[in-house]
């Protein structure tokens, strides 16, 4: 830096006056630190964290014709870029990229999951319309880099990453696992719709009460009390396990599949092993689809008014 | 077959309520009374009153105060108002609401119906 | 017997439509369509079509906007409009059979001692033709009931079927009279016990009244009249007892016809010397002003002193409309309880105890859970004997002393005379069958072809969850009638 802002200096006060001799002008120590250039920020910064080297006037006075009013320089070139921020970053991190290249890396899938900046979150972090293609570009050498095998990755390669990480990393929350309590029961909640279930499924003989009441007098539909037990059913556990649950909010379709992601969660609870199995049967993941909201100038959310022509 | 009774046909697959309802005067409160006190169930038709029964049933249609002596006590009390020369009865002849009804639209029924000879 | 209607082209059977109606005997319709079609109104011969002149409609029909929910227009012929009750009629029809089902070879019919057997537990049997014919008679057989998917009607025996027949045998052989109330959950198969009992009692040659649907008796749709001379006033109801007369006659006509009066009736107007077959007298009735008189003597005559008569069964479905105020209205404009109705009086007194049979029997009444008014009376007395029976069986182990339900004291709404009548009868209540009956079942279901599964442990056990807990009727919408919902 030191060095760079040297060079800087010499053509900044090229053309000052050759007048400095015997007593001169007490220096304008204010104009030479807003030479020089801060890290971050375009804007030239009037805060002096460390003083510069005083800097030898006479004797570059003597050497150069220097000008009465320094002009300043900025130190790096993509100062008169439109992004000049992100293009500091991207030159920094492929210079990383193309010195790194020989060490060894993981597979991607193994690779710990992280959540990147996605275009707009980039934009906001630097304030700068960064392009879409340009971003692109970027995010490909970032993922090359992430993928250095982490127990080799330089901490340099770290802290330029840790840029490009998003603030809230999602894949970092660990869901807390259900216990089993003393009475053998483990308690799931489902939701689905604007329903609500929680189930406390124990082993037993297969029986199901829902509310205080059985499943057949709770759901009047016949698929409604198989997408409830679905979950139990899928892993032929029907008769393995009771269940007794609350179910709150919603229609009959919403509670009774709301029950399955209950009872499903629950199960794991029991027997772990049977993750895959209930994923593959649809009973692990939350629906998160919920009714869209209705839109004015339409009947419904999408629905049209009526209309005939003439 | 029609059976008559009170001196109207009715058709005998005519529910013997509804049939005592046609006649002016007498509603279902009435009428429910009546099928009680000659034991008919609220869901007889007429084919299957037995004759004694019809007979006893215009027997107690007559003696009560029905179609035309409902009417005429209306007619009468109308007159009487009009006699005495009242708002009430004149607005009964000019055929406009009686009880301070705007006039304005809606007065349909009272164009129909009100008059010194009051139908209805 | 062939099925109620062509399940091919979906014609009813009442529609007219036979084979003779078709255009094949008229010459003039060979140059006619051919003559297959899917409704009626098509296979009526077609008026002549419309040539030239406007066409039909309105001018914009297509571009104007259709604000109303009703269309204008009729469109097209409806053909022939159904007959007076053809409709209920049609929505009522039995049927007992299905020709398209499979045969199973190893259905047998049920013997008289069958229902009684414990052997027999969860086994599918099938009723004789004769019986068919009494229980169909007497209108035992229901249209919500899957008769009609199966070669032939078969029950299944159960293990609340063979302790009810058990202690109707037991009634039976000391002259007793088993006072029972069949009561349970939705679907549980409660008309189906009732049928059973009613099997078993024809098979053992006993006299069997059924009343199969009470709320006939006291929604106040059939006539009614004021029988004279009693206090307080009871009331008969002609029309149905002429039908319940010569439902009985048909039903017991074996049974009737082996008996004798032992004493004249002066009080009817046809003449019956002693040593009359009593299916004569029940067949006296001709009108329904002789009905009642008729049905007075036809029950004393069963229940004489002294004569040897066979036991009676007296069973009745749909207990609750039995056990409120009637919707009738005495000449005093004051609601009738059902009690003064002389029927459901002489049922109930057979069924408080009142009413001894001198040779035994069994008075039966099955409650119902779908169209039922809420009588808090009966339900309180139904459960209050459940109660009494479970703690004199020393009650469920886990709760140890049992609860007798009492009378809710800020309740306003309970029957003296209801809790009467219940005060000593038993109650059988029906619930889900265990996981075997549930086989049996699936399994006749899929030998009939009418469950195309294999029957498993692994099936049975979802089928049985799903149904609740055995609960036959939700196992058969869950397995049988899977389409319909």
């Amino acid at each position: 830096m030191a060095s760079s802002t040297r060079q800087g200096l010499t053509s900044a006060l090229r053309g000052v006056t050759r007048t400095l001799n015997g007593k001169r002008p007490p220096l304008p120590k204010q104009r030479l630190q807003t030479l020089r250039l801060s890290g971050g920020s375009r804007c030239l910064s009037t805060e002096s964290i460390t003083p510069a080297k005083a800097i030898d006037i006479q004797g570059l006075a003597e050497r150069y014709r220097i000008a009465e009013h320094a002009r300043a320089v900025p130190v790096s070139a993509s100062y008169f870029s439109r992004t000049p921020i992100f293009n500091d970053r991207y030159l920094a991190l492929d210079k990383l990229a193309r010195s790194y290249t020989n060490l060894p890396v993981v597979p991607p899938a193994d690779a710990e999951p992280v959540v990147w900046k996605n275009l707009s979150d980039l934009r906001r972090s630097i304030g700068e319309q960064v392009k879409a293609t340009d971003y692109a570009d970027c995010l490909a050498i970032v993922r090359r880099l992430h993928q250095i095998h982490p127990d080799l990755k330089p901490d340099i390669v770290k802290e330029a990453l840790d840029d490009f990480k998003r603030d809230v990393q999602g894949f970092l929350n660990r869901p807390v696992p259900i216990p089993i309590d003393k009475f053998g029961r483990a308690l799931g909640v489902g939701k689905r719709k604007s329903s609500t279930a929680r189930a406390f499924v124990v082993e037993g003989d297969g029986q199901v009460l829902v509310n205080g009441k059985t499943l057949v007098d709770y759901f009047g539909r016949v698929h409604d009390r198989e997408s409830a037990v679905w979950a139990l059913h899928a892993t032929d556990r029907l008769d393995k396990y009771n269940v007794w649950a609350r179910v709150e909010g919603g229609g009959t379709t919403g509670q009774a599949e709301a029950l399955t992601l209950a009872i499903a969660k629950a199960l794991i609870a029991h027997e772990p092993a049977l993750k895959p199995a209930l994923r593959k049967a649809g009973c692990v993941t939350r629906d998160p689809r919920r009714v869209e909201r209705k839109k004015h100038g339409r009947v419904k959310a999408r629905k049209g008014p009526t209309w005939v022509k003439r | 077959m029609p059976v008559s009774i009170f001196g109207a046909a009715f058709h005998e697959q005519k529910l013997v309520k509804k049939a005592l309802e046609s006649f002016y005067a007498l509603g279902p409160q009435t009428s429910a009374r009546i099928l009680a006190k000659y034991c008919i169930h609220p869901r007889a038709k007429i084919g299957t009153l037995p004759p004694k029964t019809v007979t006893a049933l215009t027997a107690e249609l007559s003696t009560m105060t029905i179609e035309s002596d409902a009417k005429k006590i209306l007619h009468d009390n109308i007159k009487r108002l009009r006699d005495m020369g009242t708002y009430r009865g004149r607005r009964h002849a000019m055929n406009l609401p009686v009880r301070g009804q705007r006039t304005r639209n809606q007065i349909e029924t009272a164009r129909k119906l009100n008059k010194v000879e009051r139908r209805g | 017997m062939s099925a109620p209607s062509c399940l091919r082209c979906l014609v009813r059977p009442s529609a007219g439509v036979t084979v003779s109606s078709l255009p094949r005997s008229s010459p003039l319709a060979v140059a006619r369509a051919a003559p297959f079609s899917t409704t009626t109104a098509n296979l009526r011969p077609k008026k002549e079509v419309q040539t030239g002149g406007a066409p039909k409609g309105h001018v914009r029909s297509g571009k104007m906007l259709q604000l109303g929910k009703f269309k204008k227009g009729k469109a097209g012929d409806r053909g022939r409009t159904p007959a007076p009750g053809e409709r209920k009629a049609y929505r009522k029809r039995i049927t007992l059979s299905n020709d398209n089902a499979i045969p199973v070879p190893w259905l047998t019919d049920l013997g008289p001692a069958d229902l009684a057997n414990p052997a027999n537990t969860a086994r599918i049997m099938a009723l004789p033709t004769e019986v068919q014919d009494q229980l169909r008679a007497s209108e035992a057989f229901k249209p919500t009931q899957c008769w009609g998917m199966f070669r032939k009607p078969a029950v299944l025996v159960r293990k609340e079927t063979i302790d009810m027949a058990n202690r109707m045998q037991n009634a039976a052989d000391k002259r007793h009279t088993l006072r029972l109330v069949v009561s349970g959950d939705k679907l549980t198969g409660k008309s189906l016990m009732v049928l059973q009992a009613m099997a078993h009692a024809h098979l053992n040659n006993w006299v069997v009244i059924h009343i199969p649907e009470v709320q006939e008796l006291t929604t106040a749709c059939t006539e009614y009249a004021p029988i004279p001379n009693t206090d307080p006033v009871q009331y008969m109801q002609p029309v149905y007892v002429l039908k319940l007369l010569q439902a009985i006659r048909r039903a017991n006509e074996g049974v009737l016809s082996k008996i004798l009066t032992v004493s004249a009736h002066p009080e009817l107007s046809q003449s019956m010397p002693p040593n009359t077959p009593l299916l004569a007298l029940a067949g006296a009735a001709k009108e329904p002003d002789a009905a009642w008189p008729v049905f007075q003597a036809l029950w004393s005559e069963l229940t004489a002193q002294g004569a040897n008569r066979p036991p009676i069964l007296l069973s009745a479905d749909g207990l609750a409309h039995m056990m409120k105020v009637s919707d009738y209205r005495s000449p005093a404009f004051d609601l009738i309880h059902s009690h003064d109705l002389a029927l459901v009086r002489l049922f109930a007194d057979a069924l408080g105890g009142g009413l001894r049979l001198p040779s035994g029997g069994a008075v039966i009444a099955a409650t119902t859970r779908s169209n039922a008014p809420r009588t808090p009376s009966m339900e309180l007395a139904l459960a209050q004997r459940e109660a009494e029976a479970n703690k004199g069986l020393g009650g469920p182990s886990s709760s140890g002393a049992v609860e007798v339900p009492q009378r809710d004291p800020f309740f306003r709404g309970y029957d003296d005379r209801v809790e009467a009548v219940l005060r000593s009868v038993q109650v059988l209540r029906v619930r889900g069958v265990d996981k075997l009956e549930a086989r049996a079942l699936m399994e006749y279901w899929a030998a009939s072809g009418m469950l195309r599964a294999t029957v498993d442990e692994k099936a049975v056990t979802e089928k049985w969850a799903l149904s609740g807990g055995g609960v036959p009727g939700e196992m058969e919408r869950a397995a049988l009638l899977t389409a319909r919902i």
